[in-house]
């Protein structure tokens, strides 16, 4: 259930991550090109002046021309600056702040000065280009900034709105058949709980010295698969409810609950001729029971399924924890992180989810218990469960 | 180092003096402006490569299609290229503009 919604979550931020990039994206070029677009009105808005400029230093330099440079005093103007440039790019006379002409272009901006070059008729005293710099106060770009940030704004944040409206329509169909699945897993595993309690209660009442050997087997096959299915049935129902179930914390006694256990899975063990050891110490741990029998459940079914024929289980307990050892396929000293992620499993040798020791670390965070991993590959692997006191 | 500089003022010189003797002195005596020439040139033709260029044609091979100083006849001067692309450097130097605009 909480993963799904989880996936659900993460689907519904991507698509949204990827909705606002674009959005961000169509913002930015609009703005480009509302900006061009405003700075090319107020070039063209300055033209007239600029033209007019010009022709006032061109008539100033003919007759500068026609004197022979008699008088050669270059007009000046307290509202634009000027140059003259040959038809080489040549500077023949400048009062510019900013030589740095850009010829390509007749009129345009630079850093904070309009620029406009005409070209004369006749080229007086040599004057290909006639440049006129004027400043420009850049009302225009304040305007052009302030507008962008209003309506820009509204529009991502419209966009937004849109957005998480639309991924929450397309993930629907989504969400719902993740409720179906989950409803339909929850149904199942409930379903599943009457009968293998029955299968299993039904095998414990039977007198197994009593039947003769090749029904006795028999009978310890249905055992085992019926215990197996019940393993799965409780990791089922605790990944599905573990939010719903409320600890119960009480004062376990692990000498006695993992015996319990050992018990349970004794059939099992006896399958695969697999001897094991317990070697107690007084051992207590506060936590609830149920999930902690779920935690020995666990690694000690692990321990055993990926066990070879014949090999051996060493389970002690200690004042402040206990460990699991079994002499089975090991774990490469890279892969021990990956073991406790959900949906993992390092050999399919053997049957099952992967979601057991996702289920150990669940319980143990839960508890504050520490996990510890040693293992040797074809050697073996120990898994270690201790506490504070 | 020093005697190269030498050779070089010394060839600027005899150049200045063959543009003072052989330019300066007949065209002051034909009456014709070398200045209004200058003028007229820089009009029509803007940058020394160009205006160079095209008086170095005229003067070589005079058009009169392509006489800009029409208060003269055209006339073929008497000077091998290397020399009158000399000339004119000297010409250009002396009456730019550039350097003289305040």
């Amino acid at each position: 259930m909480d993963t799904n919604l989880t996936s659900e979550k993460s689907s519904l931020y991507k698509f949204l991550s990827l909705y606002i990039f674009l959005t961000i994206i169509i913002f930015l070029l609009a703005s480009t090109m509302y900006y061009k677009f405003e700075k090319e009105v107020m070039l063209y808005s300055k033209l007239p002046k600029l033209q007019e400029y010009s022709k006032d230093v061109i008539r100033r330099i003919r007759a500068m021309h026609n004197s022979l440079l008699e008088d050669n005093y270059y007009p000046r103007y307290s509202n634009f600056k000027s140059a003259i440039y040959d038809a080489d790019y040549v500077k023949i006379f400048s009062l510019l702040r900013n030589e740095k002409i850009d010829f390509q272009n007749y009129l345009y901006k630079r850093d904070r000065y309009i620029y406009f070059i005409k070209e004369p008729s006749l080229y007086y005293l040599g004057a290909k280009y006639v440049v006129i710099e004027v400043l420009d106060d850049e009302k225009w770009l304040t305007r052009v900034y302030k507008n962008i940030l209003i309506y820009g704004g509204i529009f991502i944040v419209f966009m937004a709105i849109i957005g998480y409206f639309l991924g929450k329509q397309f993930l629907r169909p989504m969400k719902e058949s993740f409720m179906l699945l989950n409803n339909f897993i929850k149904d199942t595993t409930h379903e599943l709980n009457t009968p293998v309690s029955t299968i299993l209660t039904n095998i414990e009442t039977i007198d197994k010295e009593s039947l003769p050997a090749k029904l006795q087997k028999k009978i310890e096959r249905i055992e085992i698969a019926a215990r197996t299915i019940s393993v799965i049935y409780k990791d089922l129902a605790y990944l599905l409810l573990q939010d719903k179930i409320p600890s119960t914390i009480e004062k376990i006694d692990m000498n006695e609950l993992i015996g319990q256990r050992v018990d349970y899975f004794k059939t099992m063990a006896e399958a695969k001729k697999i001897k094991i050891s317990f070697s107690k110490s007084p051992c207590f741990l506060q936590a609830d029971k149920q999930k902690i029998s779920r935690l020995v459940d666990n690694i000690l079914s692990n321990a055993i399924k990926y066990n070879k024929i014949g090999g051996t289980i060493k389970i002690k307990t200690f004042k402040n924890g206990f460990y699991i050892e079994d002499s089975g396929i090991g774990i490469e000293q890279s892969k021990i992180d990956e073991i406790f992620e959900r949906y993992r499993r390092l050999s399919s040798s053997e049957g099952g989810f992967g979601i057991g020791l996702n289920i150990v670390l669940a319980i143990a965070k839960e508890f504050n218990l520490q996990i510890k991993v040693d293992s040797k590959i074809n050697q073996y692997t120990r898994i270690s469960i201790l506490w504070q006191e | 180092m020093a005697r190269v500089i030498v050779i070089l003022l010394f060839a600027f010189l005899c150049n200045a003096q063959d543009f003072q003797k052989e330019c300066m002195a007949c065209h002051q005596r034909k009456g014709i402006d070398l200045k209004k020439i200058y003028f007229d040139y820089l009009l029509e033709y803007s940058s020394k490569r160009a205006t160079i260029k095209a008086m170095q044609e005229y003067l070589l091979s005079p058009d009169p299609s392509k006489q800009l100083y029409i208060d003269a006849k055209p006339y073929k001067h008497k000077v091998d290229k290397k020399s009158l692309d000399k000339l004119l450097e000297i010409y250009w130097n002396r009456y730019t503009v550039i350097g003289k605009i305040r």
